[in-house]
């Protein structure tokens, strides 16, 4: 196994890692903190693999992720303010309103 | 590789995975945030490891600067319209564990069957190669981009924004 | 083929005769005004009624261009599985004109009868006796069984319509129900047959039957068909034991009994025994049954018409019995005889019956014990009743005679029939006897019959036209029957001339038990009496129906709830409980539906990866 494999092993345990805090998590901001993870574990296999194919475009994207994620937590955690404020609570299993 | 390389590599893939089940089990919200903000840094030094000079740059910058700080805000002020720290517990671990151990398999499953061919040194890609990129063959996403952050920003706003009375 | 041109093509003048009084009946019945006026609803029908017999007329002298007309109704296949059309031969062609004129005479005379009814009560007699002319003509022209069918449950309908028409009554009600009912039954038989035709000919036409069985007969089952066909003639034609509903049927206004019940519904069952004899001829125990059912029918009918105290039940049991030696006939071999008392028949029993109605009108009564010396007030009416009884009998020179004739010169090799059908050849004329001389001789024995008034032209016209016919149909029929059926025979036979005899006898005997002398109401013995007066059928009857028909009705009704039911009901429990369970998958909770969203991506790349090609 080579140096590129085992960063992306890594970075597919992280995915998981961040996998199992999305469905564990109970407040909406470690929710967010989870997609954190796997976010940044896709950035880790597009950095491996720019590094195997040569060239920017790995890490082009890379940033593009990198943006993107930072605007999409800033979205998110404007909505748990929101949440916060609305129900005094960021229990994500408190808002069963779409209970069928 | 050479042994310290493997060293190397070793540490951060533990402090990496550590501080991400950090993230993922502490009972407390704000050590969350903080292992987070251990996983990302390491990530950085990752990056650099693997030539990415600039985007471990980026990566501190914005990530380890921007958004742990953004979440640390966040939990403050949600603790403070809940009326008190804020819980932390997870439910359905079992189910949960198994998902991701069968996400784990599988990606690992299908990436240790691939032939990857790794040159021997390539060429470092510095900053200006990123920038060439970003207004050459990139330019329209990079202008989408910037169209988007300005989308989130003024979005942010107007969600978070308290309504006048 | 080639001939001076017809002022008008014969197929339409076929198809007028029964849509003549169609038209009638829909302006009547659909057209709101025609139909509240009974006067000129009347004029409507009877109009239509004498068109109609015009045309019947004028096609009887041309029965040598007979033809039949189909026309495709019931495309299945590829093939035609039902067909309308016509049929004008030498059977159907006497039959529209004895039907015709007895329709339009019974018409005239019920002006007549119903003058103190009501506008709108008129009104409706007059749609359904056009409805019923429609009806009984079309079934006369129909040249295949499903049509034959159609028709045949028409005229059932106008029948029950028609004795139900006195609604206020409760017996009237009930009658019609129960005629209804009784002549349903004998049909379950038709339509069976029906079946049992398209299985075994692959066709309802008669003429394709009648070809096919001529080139070769049927190797087995030959009898199913006329057998059942026979259950629907015996209900028709009032057959022992489907025999009950005819009595009650006099419920009705006496024109309709006339009508129906005496010259054309009850003969339709014995008209289409006429058109289906050619399957006879290979079921000879199916013969022999009819023979057999018809000459009890015939004596045990005119039994009963012995002991009735109803003037109508009298003549409506003597139907039966006539029927029952119309069908015995048949059975023994001679359709012709069976045909020819068919036609005698239908006049003279309408003449009876509208005479009888005639005395009705006048004494307001039905019963015979309180009538008496009608004649002396009614001439004309006493006449016509007389030359009915007279011809029903059997005397020569009238109608009766030439066809009494031929059904005992049929009986003749059938000592059991022929026995059966003298005693009714002897009892025919007691009854008839002692219905007459009680009514029209002796004292009158109640209030109503001291002063009776003649009836009006209205009616005596039409009674007086069937009188004539009854006198001379006989043997205008007798010489020129040949002209109109090729296949007619008609010959004298020893047998006949002693069935004469026994009516004299007959007559002897009611006029000495029942003449203005004596004048004794019931003369048969005690035993006699009771046993024909019992209810032993109609009994028999409820009882089906209670315990066998109710039974089947129960288990039928179980497994429609339970079973049929049952299951969709199994259907819908299975599908809201279903639903139950896959709602709880809706928790309404993120986290939720993000294991699912996994667990769905998971089982994606799985596919792709492995599965797939």
């Amino acid at each position: 196994m080579s140096e590129i494999h085992f960063c992306l092993l890594l970075a597919a345990l992280l995915f998981a890692i961040g996998v199992f805090g999305l469905l564990t998590r109970r407040n909406a901001i470690g929710i967010l903190l989870s997609v954190e993870l796997m976010a940044n574990a896709v950035n880790i296999n597009l950095v491996a693999f720019s590094r195997v194919h040569g060239g920017a475009t790995g890490q082009v994207f890379a940033l593009f992720a990198i943006a993107l994620t930072v605007a999409e937590v800033a979205v998110g955690l404007a909505l748990v303010i929101l949440l916060a404020r609305t129900r005094k609570s960021i229990d994500v299993t408190q808002a069963r309103d779409m209970h069928g | 590789m050479s042994t310290l390389e493997i060293l190397g590599l070793s540490i951060l893939a533990l402090v990496i995975l550590g501080g991400a089940l950090g993230t993922v089990l502490s009972k407390n919200l704000v050590h969350s945030v903080l292992y987070l903000a251990l996983v990302l840094v390491a990530t950085a030094g990752l990056y650099a490891r693997l030539s990415a000079g600039f985007l471990a740059g980026a990566q501190v910058l914005l990530y380890a600067g921007g958004v742990v700080t953004l979440a640390i805000f966040a939990v403050m002020l949600s603790a403070r319209m809940e009326g008190g720290p804020i819980p932390n517990e997870s439910g359905k671990r079992a189910r949960a564990a198994l998902v991701a151990l069968a996400v784990a398999g599988l990606l690992s499953g299908v990436l240790l069957q691939a032939q990857i061919t790794v040159p021997a040194s390539v060429p470092v890609v510095d900053a200006a190669e990123i920038g060439r990129s970003f207004l050459g063959e990139y330019v329209l996403p990079f202008e989408v981009l910037s169209v988007l952050l300005v989308a989130a920003m003024i979005g942010a706003i107007a969600i978070a924004r308290r309504e006048d009375p | 083929m080639a001939e001076a041109p017809p002022p008008m093509n014969l197929q339409q003048l076929a198809l007028a005769i029964p849509l003549l009084p169609l038209a009638a009946a829909a302006l009547i019945g659909l057209v709101r005004p025609i139909g509240r006026r009974g006067g000129l609803a009347a004029v409507i029908s009877i109009a239509a009624a004498a068109a109609s017999l015009g045309c019947a007329l004028a096609l009887l002298s041309r029965t040598a261009e007979h033809f039949v007309l189909r026309v495709p109704w019931l495309p299945v296949g590829g093939r035609t599985l039902a067909e309308v059309g016509l049929r004008f031969d030498g059977i159907s062609a006497p039959m529209l004109v004895v039907v015709g004129t007895v329709a339009l005479m019974v018409q005239i005379y019920s002006v007549g009868y119903l003058s103190d009814e009501g506008a709108g009560p008129r009104g409706r007699y007059f749609t359904w006796q056009s409805l019923f002319l429609f009806a009984m003509q079309g079934f006369v022209l129909s040249p295949n069984l499903l049509q034959l069918f159609c028709f045949y449950e028409l005229i059932g309908l106008c029948s029950y319509l028609l004795i139900g028409y006195y609604w206020e009554r409760t017996s009237a009600g009930r009658a019609a129900t129960k005629a209804f009912w009784i002549t349903k039954l004998g049909d379950i038989g038709f339509l069976v047959g029906l079946l049992v035709a398209w299985t075994q000919y692959k066709s309802f036409d008669l003429e394709t039957i009648q070809h096919a069985l001529e080139r070769g007969p049927l190797q087995s089952g030959a009898w199913i068909l006329p057998a059942l066909l026979f259950c629907g003639v015996a209900s028709k034609s009032a057959q022992f034991p489907l025999h009950v509903w005819l009595p009650d049927a006099m419920e009705g206004p006496t024109p309709v009994s006339a009508l129906l019940h005496a010259a054309t519904m009850v003969a339709a069952g014995v008209y289409l025994l006429v058109s289906t004899s050619f399957l006879l001829a290979g079921a000879p125990e199916v013969s022999t049954v009819i023979m057999y059912v018809g000459a009890f029918t015939a004596v045990f009918a005119a039994i009963q018409g012995a002991v009735q105290h109803d003037i109508k039940r009298v003549l409506a049991y003597s139907t039966c019995s006539q029927l029952g030696l119309m069908v015995a006939a048949i059975g023994a071999g001679s359709v012709m005889a069976g045909y020819f008392h068919l036609v005698t028949h239908a006049f003279f029993k309408a003449l009876l019956f509208l005479a009888a109605g005639s005395a009705i009108h006048a004494v307001h009564t039905n019963d015979l014990r309180q009538m008496g010396g009608l004649g002396r007030g009614m001439r004309w009416t006493g006449l016509f009743f007389g030359v009915g009884m007279l011809a029903l009998a059997g005397i020569p020179p009238l109608s009766g005679f030439f066809s009494k004739e031929l059904i005992l010169g049929a009986l003749e090799e059938h000592p059991v029939a022929l026995a059966l059908g003298l005693a009714t050849t002897l009892m025919t004329p007691y009854y008839m006897g002692r219905a007459f001389l009680l009514a029209f001789t002796g004292k009158p024995r109640s209030q109503s019959a001291e002063h009776p008034h003649e009836s009006g032209w209205l009616m005596r016209g039409p009674m007086l036209v069937l009188c004539l016919l009854a006198i001379v149909s006989g043997g205008f029929l007798w010489s020129f029957g040949r002209t109109i059926h090729e296949e007619a025979e008609l010959h004298v036979s020893p047998v006949g001339f002693f069935g004469v005899g026994l009516a004299l006898l007959g007559l002897g005997l009611a006029w000495m038990l029942h003449g203005p002398r004596k004048a004794t109401i019931d003369a048969l013995p005690k035993a006699v009496l009771e046993a024909a007066r019992s209810s032993l059928v109609d009994n028999l009857y409820v009882f089906g129906w209670k315990h066998v028909l109710y039974v089947v009705a129960v288990v039928t009704a179980f497994f429609d709830r339970y079973i049929v039911d049952g299951l969709m009901n199994l259907l819908g429990w299975a599908g809201d409980k279903a639903g139950g369970a896959l709602r709880r998958v809706q928790t309404g909770l993120a986290p939720d539906y993000v294991l699912a969203l996994f667990l769905g991506l998971l089982a994606l790349v799985a596919w792709g990866v492995w599965g797939g090609s």
